[in-house]
């Protein structure tokens, strides 16, 4: 199918996913009374009184599909409503809050699937052997971890112990400081990028030192999947007949495994990896709190904490339309990685 | 195969959480703490700010940041809650019972150089007026000069006339304010409310560049009432403080900056030439940034405070008596939807739902409760058992004023005695609730239900965890038997005390069916009462009342407590400030 | 004539986790100069077993525990003991002067990659030099001719280049290309070896037959059909000219007019580059269409080596007649041979074939009997000669 039509047809299909999507979670929130969800608009013990006005005002008693209505009227007309957990109006929140999210992903992806697949290219080159049995452990460890625990034990010792020397946060109180003076222009507001584009290396640095503990949080936790997958994919890989030819045209076995074994194993792992932006996108909720990243996820759950609604639903959207943008690109990708993939087909 | 190497993988994991678990003991609090940042003072804590403008503002996390940007008329003075020290004002006195004038002083600009003047004065307390946000703070401006709770009537229609708004605050003459009261008012609450956030002094011309009210009469009504997404400073601020709005990066973080304008600099000069606010959730992040120096001050709960006793380098000060109080208050009428009262009626399978209507029963409950143990055990000792909602700091607290204790016998006689017969005999049945996570409020349930349990194994009294959102609901719809709530007050005056807790149309005694007719009558007049020795008769017998009438068991008064580097000097506890730190302005940080 | 490749006490076996696999067990054999030999057997026997011992391909967990494998090098005129050379001398063998045709052409060939790619590999790793030379002599040619502006201004970069491509041509590994090659930019540079190779891949595409191969060169496999692809597949097996071709089944998977045309064109590559071919299949009419000699093995041993006609008109292992009359003929009811295949892992003492041998003795049991010249070239392991 043609490339261009082949995207129009997918972005369509957006359509339903976004009603069906935030129907969904409209009629969850639904199961709330509508006492409990005015108590979002309350900010003060005095106004507890209030509640029956702010149902009326708000019109959290009436019928669902009046509400989703009213909801979505105002998201036609360009208004998503406003934030309670993040104190701003929705529209803005989602481009305040994802370059931090962006950033972690941006760090962390490469860092999960290039170290995964190298991990279990190895693995199955050396299947059996203790470098195999190595990656299984650092796996298990990565499955069974709690990614909290992890990411406290590490704050612990490397800002704890090593005291001061991996902070919290995003940026370091100079730094902090620095970037949002006039001499530093805020291209993006992804740290490390804007300290690149403003030449700037202190506020590099200081971004980057930020950075290693969180990604290395959700590098940890989510590696062990990729890896797995890679090694399982790559052992069948090499099972192919073609890995026998390539040997027996007397290649080395380095390019026998870098250039016909892997090329063909990436295909699966080029789908979870798309699926793994998409997740550390929309949020990565606990490492985006203890490490006081905070971004999307931190928003997400703070806004179903606080029965924020719009926020959840515009969360709702963000996600399916990113899911479904990676889930294209992801696509596009396959065509180029394996001949025999057709966009809108199958493998022939 | 794998079974053997998953084995492997399960030791290799068992020894690496020995290794940190061997590790995280000694992590921190080892070395000494470095002084960093200088001239920056930075605070980690909980929470979020919700909005900057004054007029909108009605939490204690915005409230702090308003007070670091703004100044009212009139500040607290010092660690006082009934005494004042001019601000934007430089004296007061009343011309007349009903009309109070200030002096404005003069020279004072605002951050961005604009001179502050009797106009700009005039503007703060009319935008308030006018603009009126739902839900907001402004009633403490119209209850004493319009005698009215707001703007609006219930279905959202004005009431009020701009002519009435108009003649509340006028300007005498180029540095003279007035205010005109409806009746008489007791003085000092009013300095206490306008020494609140909302008092705050805006700069009328930068609000109205931006778009906001601009002070003439013609259409004012479309000003009322904003959203929040149309308040103009919800995200601006332009104040007389002594720092100015940097930038603030919700949820994160707020960063201001030293105003250079500020007016008393020449006095004393502004000690920050930054105050960074961080919100960071997680207590150990908070607890190894402040023993890594990258914070001044971190909020420590109540249940960590073991974690920094005794830590080198961390200044503590504690046993500060915060103007807060936890009560149980017994619901006298619920809900004959509730599912938390058993059977719903007396059988010994649940509580009648007037149970709580009969006064000994409220006593014998009340002898029930353990004080002691409440304190020690879910207030780490920080609290102070009070008798009434009128806790210590607030003017007309009686010391001396009566108290229960725990008496195990005399709760049974009253339980045995009571309207309904004798209960132990009866037996009763029903279900406490607490917010989900506050293991405080969980601890004085199963006090009380413990103790209860001894007196007689009839009574059943089962403990349950709702989250907040829904508790909220839950008093509102009067389905709870007994709740436990606490109170932060608007300003330090016991009106605002007896309101919500002994009232009949009260925050708390209404949904609980409280009334009692004496004791609106004091209330009523205790609030607009100007004669000090009257006031304090009421207060008094106030506080009697409410150890003869019982509206539900005050538990204590927690003690607050600050945990600081050892750099910075000069905290001053005043329960009536919002925040943490407190008055930034006379504290200062150094490296000696 | 003298031998190409001989194979001396050639013993396999896999160690796997259900126990030791007994694949090749003390295998003698001899491929002549220039002469096909097929290898037939049942499935399971060690034909592929014995191709990949000899390119020492063995898969894991197989190994070759024993033996020797001497192979006369033309080119050298030396001999090679084959199991004793380093990896890296091996792997200038494989595809060069042994090459092997596998039986299925669909997965033989990398899907993610063009035919011609997959061709000019092989051009491009063991004849890079001659790769390099003609680069060379092309540049050099550009060099010649022509004052146009334009050249003048590439000259100084074309001379870069020839001195590039000369250094590749006299081979030994030089330090420049070799950076190139690993930078992945500059890798660019050495385009000229890419296409000198793509030429040959079209020629070599053209001498087996293939149609329009300019084409064909920049198809995917799955673009192919089978007989195409396995065309691909031995074109990319002669590219370098091998003096022995290795032929797994070639021909199993294809439909019955392919196979012919097949097994047409081995005759003729044959007769064409006098390689030495060693045919395995179990079919026996191909073998007697295109071999010149044929083994016959039974459980990883070898029963019978003779020629063709001979082995034909005069089997003499009973599991060679078994096999022959197991052979579908015209007016001939089918016979199948009795019993079940010998079990890998725990393989009959004795002659292996003695559970399902008619004319099995007492001795057949334990002892194990020896390959014995019984006529001229005729070769047989059984205790009835
Ligand atoms: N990966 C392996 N693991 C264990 N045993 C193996 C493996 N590969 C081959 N074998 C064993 O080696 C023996 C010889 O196998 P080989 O592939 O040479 O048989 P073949 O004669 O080529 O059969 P076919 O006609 O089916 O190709 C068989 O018994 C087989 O069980
Ligand atoms: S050796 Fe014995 S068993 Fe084996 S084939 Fe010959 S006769 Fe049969
Ligand atoms: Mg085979």
């Amino acid at each position: 199918m043609e490339l261009r039509s082949y995207i129009i047809r997918r972005v369509l299909l957006l359509i339903p996913v976004l009603i069906g999507v935030t129907l969904f979670i409209f009629g969850i929130t639904m199961l709330f009374p509508p006492a409990q969800r005015a108590t979002l608009y309350v900010t003060n013990m005095r106004q507890l009184s209030d509640l029956p006005a702010i149902i009326q005002k708000y019109g959290l008693d009436k019928p669902f599909f009046v509400q989703y209505g009213t909801w979505l009227n105002q998201v036609l007309h360009g208004n998503l409503g406003w934030s309670r957990a993040i104190s701003m109006p929705v529209a803005q929140a989602i481009p305040h809050l994802l370059p931090a999210t962006l950033e972690l992903a941006i760090f962390a992806v490469p860092l999960i699937v290039l170290v995964g697949i190298f991990l279990g290219t190895k693995a199955a080159t050396h299947k059996d052997k203790p470098l195999d049995h190595g990656t299984r452990v650092v796996a298990i460890l990565g499955w069974s971890l709690p990614s909290f625990w992890l990411g406290l034990v590490l704050m612990m010792i490397f800002y704890g112990y090593f005291s001061g020397l991996l902070p919290p946060g995003r940026l370091g109180v100079q730094m902090d400081i620095l970037v949002d003076s006039a001499a530093f222009i805020r291209y993006t507001h992804i740290n490390t990028i804007d300290a690149i584009l403003n030449l700037n290396g202190p506020v590099l640095l200081d971004a980057l030192r930020h950075l290693i503990l969180p990604v290395m949080t959700l590098s940890v936790i989510n590696m062990a999947f990729i890896m797995r997958l890679m090694r399982s994919s790559m052992l069948e890989s090499l099972g192919k007949g073609y890995i026998l030819t390539a040997r027996a045209k007397g290649l080395a076995e380095k390019v026998v495994v870098n250039k016909h074994a892997r090329r063909n194993a990436l295909i699966p792992v080029i789908t979870v990896s798309g699926y793994l932006f998409a997740g550390l996108a929309s949020g990565a909720v606990i490492t985006e709190t203890i490490f006081s990243f905070k971004g999307i996820g931190w928003w997400a759950w703070q806004a179903a904490v606080m029965l924020d609604i719009p926020s959840v639903l515009a969360f709702a959207l963000f996600t399916a339309t990113l899911f479904v943008v990676i889930n294209l690109l992801v696509d596009i990708l396959y065509t180029r990685v394996d001949p025999r993939v057709r966009l809108g087909g199958a493998v022939q | 195969m794998s079974k053997r190497v998953s084995k492997v993988g399960w030791i290799i994991m068992a020894a690496l959480l020995c290794v940190s678990l061997a590790i995280l003991p000694a992590c921190g609090g080892g070395g000494a703490i470095p002084y960093k940042n200088p001239g920056v003072f930075v605070q980690q804590t909980i929470g979020r700010i919700d909005s900057l403008d004054p007029c909108y503002c009605y939490d204690t996390a915005s409230g702090e940041q308003i007070y670091y940007m703004y100044e009212g008329l009139l500040g607290y003075n010092g660690t006082s809650t009934d005494t004042f020290v001019g601000l934007m004002a430089t004296d007061y006195y009343w011309v007349n019972s009903t009309s109070l004038r200030f002096n404005i002083r003069p020279g004072v600009r605002f951050s961005n150089g604009d001179n502050m003047t009797v106009a700009d004065v005039e503007y703060s307390f009319e935008r308030a007026m006018v603009e009126d946000p739902d839900y907001g703070p402004v009633w403490m401006f119209y209850f004493p000069l319009l005698d009215t709770y707001g703007s609006r009537n219930s279905t959202g229609n004005i009431t009020i006339t701009s002519a009435e708004i108009d003649h509340a605050v006028e300007v005498v003459n180029s540095t003279c304010i007035e205010f005109n009261f409806v009746r008489p008012f007791p003085a000092t609450t009013w300095y206490q409310i306008v020494c609140g956030s909302w008092g705050s002094i805006v700069d009328k011309a930068y609000c109205v560049a931006h778009g906001d009210w601009p002070g003439s009469w013609g259409n004012w009504t479309l000003y009322n009432n904003p959203a929040q997404t149309n308040l103009v400073l919800q995200s601006r601020a332009m104040g007389t403080g002594p720092w100015a709005l940097d930038t603030w990066t919700p949820p994160g973080e707020i960063k201001l900056v030293k105003n250079d304008y500020y007016w008393n600099a020449g006095v004393h000069a502004v000690p920050f030439d930054r105050v960074l606010t961080q919100f960071v959730d997680s207590w150990p992040s908070r607890k190894l940034a402040l023993l890594a120096g990258d914070c001044d001050i971190a909020y420590c709960p109540r249940t960590n405070i073991a974690d920094l006793a005794g830590v080198a380098d961390v200044n503590a000060v504690s046993g500060l008596p915060e103007l807060t109080i936890d009560s149980f208050y017994f619901n006298q009428n619920i809900t004959s939807t509730t599912t938390y009262a058993g059977s719903k009626t007396l059988d010994g399978n649940g509580i009648s739902l007037d149970f709580f209507s009969d006064i000994n029963v409220r006593k014998g409950f009340t002898y029930a409760f353990d004080w002691a143990t409440y304190i020690a055990q879910a207030m780490q000792g920080e609290a102070t058992q009070r008798g009434s909602p009128f806790v210590y700091g607030l003017p007309y607290f009686n010391p001396a004023a009566n108290m229960y204790s725990k008496n195990l016998t005399l709760a049974k006689y009253y339980l045995e005695h009571s309207a309904w017969g004798n209960l132990t005999a009866i037996g009763f049945k029903f279900t406490l609730i607490y917010n989900t996570g506050n293991l405080v409020r969980k601890t004085a349930c199963e006090i009380l239900a413990n103790n209860l349990f001894a007196i007689s194994p009839n009574f059943q009294v089962a403990v349950l965890a709702k989250d907040w959102s829904s508790t909220m609901s839950l008093i509102r719809g009067r389905t709870w038997v007994m709740f436990q709530i606490g109170w932060l007050p608007d300003y330090a005056d016991p009106d605002n005390y007896a309101v919500p807790y002994m009232h009949s149309q009260g925050t708390f005694s209404g949904p609980a069916s409280f009334n009692n007719a004496t004791v609106d009558a004091l209330i009523a007049e205790g609030a607009i009462s100007t004669n000090t020795t009257r006031r304090q008769e009421i207060y008094y017998a106030l506080q009697q009342a409410w150890y003869d009438q019982l509206p539900g068991i005050i538990l204590a008064q927690p003690l607050g407590r600050r945990f600081f580097t050892k750099y910075i000097s000069g905290f001053e506890f005043n329960p009536t400030t919002c925040g943490q730190p407190g008055n930034l302005y006379y504290m200062s940080k150094s490296e000696s | 004539m003298e031998d190409l490749v001989r194979i001396r006490d050639l013993t396999v076996r896999f160690h796997t986790y259900e126990g030791v696999v007994y694949a090749i067990d003390d295998l003698d054999l001899d491929i002549r100069q220039g002469e096909t030999l097929g290898i037939v057997g049942e499935t399971g026997s060690g034909k592929t077993m014995t191709a990949l011992a000899i390119l020492r391909l063995i898969p894991y967990p197989g190994r070759i525990e024993s033996g020797s494998i001497v192979f006369f090098d033309k080119g050298l005129r030396s001999e090679l003991e084959l199991l004793k050379l380093s990896e890296d001398k091996m792997r200038s063998i494989r595809g060069c002067k042994i090459s092997m045709v596998f039986q299925e052409p669909g997965s033989a060939l990398n899907p993610v990659y063009t035919i011609g790619d997959q061709i000019s590999e092989v051009y491009l790793l063991h004849q890079r030099q001659e790769l390099g030379r003609q680069a060379k002599r092309r540049i050099d040619s550009l060099l010649g001719n022509g004052g146009t502006l334009a050249a003048s201004i590439k000259r100084p970069f074309w001379r870069w280049q020839s001195r590039l491509y000369n250094k590749i041509a006299e081979g030994s590994n030089p330090l420049e290309p070799r950076i190139l090659s690993h930078i992945p930019l500059f890798r660019r540079l050495l385009w000229r070896l890419k296409d000198e190779a793509g030429l040959l891949t079209v020629s070599m595409l053209k001498d087996v037959e293939i149609p329009d191969p300019d084409r064909v060169a920049g198809r995917y496999p799955h673009e192919l059909s089978g007989g195409m692809k396995q065309r691909a597949v031995i074109a990319m097996a002669l590219a370098c000219s091998p003096e022995l071709l290795i032929a797994d089944e070639p021909t199993t998977s294809l439909d019955v007019t392919i196979q012919a045309q097949m097994l047409e064109l081995f005759r003729r590559i044959k007769a064409d580059r006098g390689a030495s071919v060693l045919f395995i299949t179990h079919n026996l009419g191909v073998a007697a269409e295109v071999c010149d000699r044929v083994a016959v093995m039974y459980a990883g041993r070898l029963c019978e080596v003779a020629g063709v006609e001979e082995i034909f008109l005069h089997p003499m292992h009973p599991y060679t007649k078994a096999l022959l009359e197991a052979v579908p003929m015209p007016g001939k009811e089918l016979q199948t041979i009795p019993g079940a295949l010998a079990d890998a892992f725990n393989p009959p003492p004795g002659c292996r074939f003695h559970p399902r041998c008619p004319s099995a003795m007492p001795t057949c049991q334990h002892e194990r009997p020896k390959l014995k010249e019984v006529a001229k070239d005729h070769m047989v392991a059984c205790y009835l000669y």
